[in-house]
């Protein structure tokens, strides 16, 4: 699978930005670079390909990956009950020296 | 006791003295400290001001523009007010930007005007450079950068705040003249005796008749005086083509066409066909917008395509059943008690006239050099708007209007001073108009012409109309107030008509004041000649 295919896109979300801003190296007073960036990704991605991905992409280490799969939400058009499609999450935690400009 | 009560009086006296400010009477103190302005003349009563505000004063602006953004911005994936200030910028900042810009240009000119304690006249033009796309000798079109004058809506687009370093920008203004009013006491007024001639009625009945007119295609002939036409339109300046039209539609008569007044060219396309080409001279007034042709003489090429004429309806039964009665002689004495009824504001606008050009005449005043565009084009309007009221329908001011653009240059002068002495009295005399006075007068344009209220008034609204009918009510009170003070003797003047002003009057009468008095000031002009 093509790395641009198994990272979508980055999720910018207030939990996302919060928790780019934590790190292993943080203290209370003084914020560390590197933290937790999530992702959305291919569903059938695997976390050393998400990991292969992100380092390539970002040109950065990866220390953990997490994911998890999200059910696609329901969605009601007039009468007809739909779905969204299912996806992955993926929450990558990068080494103490790296950090991605997200936006 | 009494001393610790006079403390407390003294205490909230100086608070009463030094009210806090607001926050944005704040902002504009320390913009007014921040900013350096220089000054340079350029002209008589006009100044170009080239104002720089610092880097400090620009980020502080805009940190403050954006932490307001901040608090109300919704973006997806954030509580409101939780997003980061980077994502803020990112996704608002060239609206901001603009925002920022139109604020920090217009609070930096009155930053300036403050500080350095101008009264300006109207509003200012910015200097701005432009890149324009010009036709040279080979027909290739080229781009040229030139310098311009423009209105600040036009200089925002042009203008931008820099990424780093202070903003600059230059700005022309024109500033009210000081001068000092004549003696307002018993200003010498000869109340004109007016009568109705049978002269007056056929005029009057050829104006109706010439309203109830349409333009109908001519297939065999040449063009007449103030006939309309389509033509192909090309002006050039030497070997460079400044303008080139399709099919646009023009007047044989004097008008002005991009900016430049084309006397005699009703006479040069006299008897010209379809498909006939002319070409007409004139020399560039020195306030044309583009500076680089001012003074030059400007060669237009037009090719008719099109002729159509004034057919004026018969009076015959169809016609006088549309004024509500059956023959001709009851039109015309309809039309006669008409202009009688009109005889008392005929006189009294006359004597107004008087006033108004015995305080042309008697006051020592600087007009700015270089009249503006502007200047000119508001005097146009203000001759609109008469004419509005007047209930002279569109086809006719149209007409009248173009030969004004053409000859509005002498006249905006004298309107120019009329409406700073005006100014002044009203100002001294406390003259105000009233939001009814001003629904009235709307009211009275809308009954005259047949339109809704509300239509007239958006109309009004668009250019600069509601403030010029605002400075025509307000000098016609300030003229009361004067022709009540004014020592009125019965005069043996000529007869004059009651009809409305035409521009040949105008044209006439050299030295005449341009406010609404059209007829009167004929008068007066009259009666000095005849003195």
């Amino acid at each position: 699978m093509d790395i641009y295919h198994v990272v979508r896109r980055p999720l910018v979300t207030e939990k996302g930005t919060h928790q780019s801003q934590q790190s292993h190296a943080a203290t209370r007073h003084e914020r560390a670079r590197g933290g937790a960036y999530t992702f959305e990704v291919h569903p059938k991605a695997s976390k050393p390909e998400i990991r292969q991905a992100i380092e390539k992409i970002y040109g950065v280490r990866v220390s953990s990956v997490r994911t998890s799969s999200r059910k696609g939400k329901m969605r009601r058009v007039k009468f007809k009950m739909g779905r969204r499609p299912d996806w992955k999450k993926a929450v990558v935690v990068l080494r103490g020296e790296f950090h991605i400009d997200l936006f | 006791m009494a001393d610790k009560d006079l403390a407390v009086e003294e205490q909230e006296t100086v608070e009463g003295e030094a009210p806090e400010l607001t926050e944005e009477e704040q902002a504009m103190a320390d913009l007014k400290e921040a900013i350096t302005v220089e000054k340079e003349e350029v002209g008589s009563l006009r100044l170009k001001l080239t104002v720089t505000i610092p880097e400090a004063s620009l980020e502080e602006r805009r940190s403050e523009q954006f932490t307001e953004l901040k608090r109300d911005a919704l973006v997806p994936g954030f509580r409101k007010g939780h997003a980061p200030m980077e994502l803020i910028e990112k996704r608002f900042g060239s609206d901001v930007g603009e925002q920022l810009k139109s604020k920090l240009i217009s609070s930096g000119y009155m930053a300036a005007v403050e500080k350095e304690e101008l009264k300006p006249l109207g509003d200012p033009l910015f200097w701005v450079t432009v890149q324009e796309e010009r036709v040279g000798d080979d027909d290739k079109p080229r781009t040229v950068e030139t310098e311009k004058l423009v209105p600040i809506d036009t200089a925002l687009e042009t203008l931008n705040i820099p990424t780093s370093g202070p903003l600059t920008f230059s700005c022309e203004v024109e500033l009210k003249p000081e001068f000092e009013l004549p003696s307002l006491e018993k200003i010498p007024v000869e109340q004109p005796k007016v009568t109705i001639s049978d002269d007056d009625v056929d005029t009057e009945a050829n104006r109706m008749m010439a309203i109830r007119g349409t333009f109908q295609p001519v297939e065999k002939g040449g063009v007449k005086i103030d006939d309309m036409l389509y033509a192909d339109m090309k002006m050039s300046v030497g070997d460079e083509v400044i303008a080139s039209e399709e099919n646009t539609d023009i007047a044989a008569r004097d008008l002005r066409l991009k900016g430049v007044p084309l006397m005699g060219l009703g006479d040069a396309l006299k008897g010209k066909k379809i498909d006939d080409d002319v070409t007409f001279e004139a020399e560039v007034p020195d306030d044309h917008e583009n500076i680089d042709i001012r003074g030059k003489t400007a060669k237009f090429d037009f090719s008719i395509r099109e002729i159509k004429r004034l057919h004026v309806p018969p009076v015959d039964s169809d016609f006088l059943s549309g004024f509500g009665v059956e023959s001709e002689e009851q039109w015309r004495t309809m039309i006669r008690t008409a202009l009688e009824g009109r005889l008392e504001a005929v006189i009294r606008e006359g004597m107004q006239g008087q006033i108004s050009q015995y305080l042309i005449d008697n006051t020592e005043l600087e007009i700015p050099s270089g009249l503006s565009q502007r200047q000119r084009d508001r005097a146009v309007s203000r001759q609109m708007i008469e004419m509005y009221q007047a209930g002279i329908p569109e086809a006719e001011i149209e007409k009248q209007v173009d030969e004004l653009r053409a000859t509005a240059q002498q006249r905006a002068e004298q309107e120019l001073k009329l409406f700073f002495v005006l100014e002044k009295i009203s100002e001294d005399r406390s003259v105000e108009v009233s939001e009814e006075q001003m629904n009235g007068a709307i009211a009275a344009i809308a009954q005259r012409t047949q339109k809704r209220f509300d239509r007239v008034r958006d109309e009004l609204s668009k250019g600069e109309g509601l403030a010029v009918l605002y400075h025509k009510l307000r000098d016609q009170q300030t003229l009361d107030l004067l022709l009540d003070d004014a020592e009125i003797t019965e005069g043996k003047g000529p007869k004059t008509k009651a009809k409305p002003k035409t521009v040949e009057k105008k044209k006439t009468t050299a030295a005449k004041k341009s406010t609404p008095k059209k007829t009167s000031s004929k008068k007066t002009a009259k009666k000095k000649t005849g003195k």
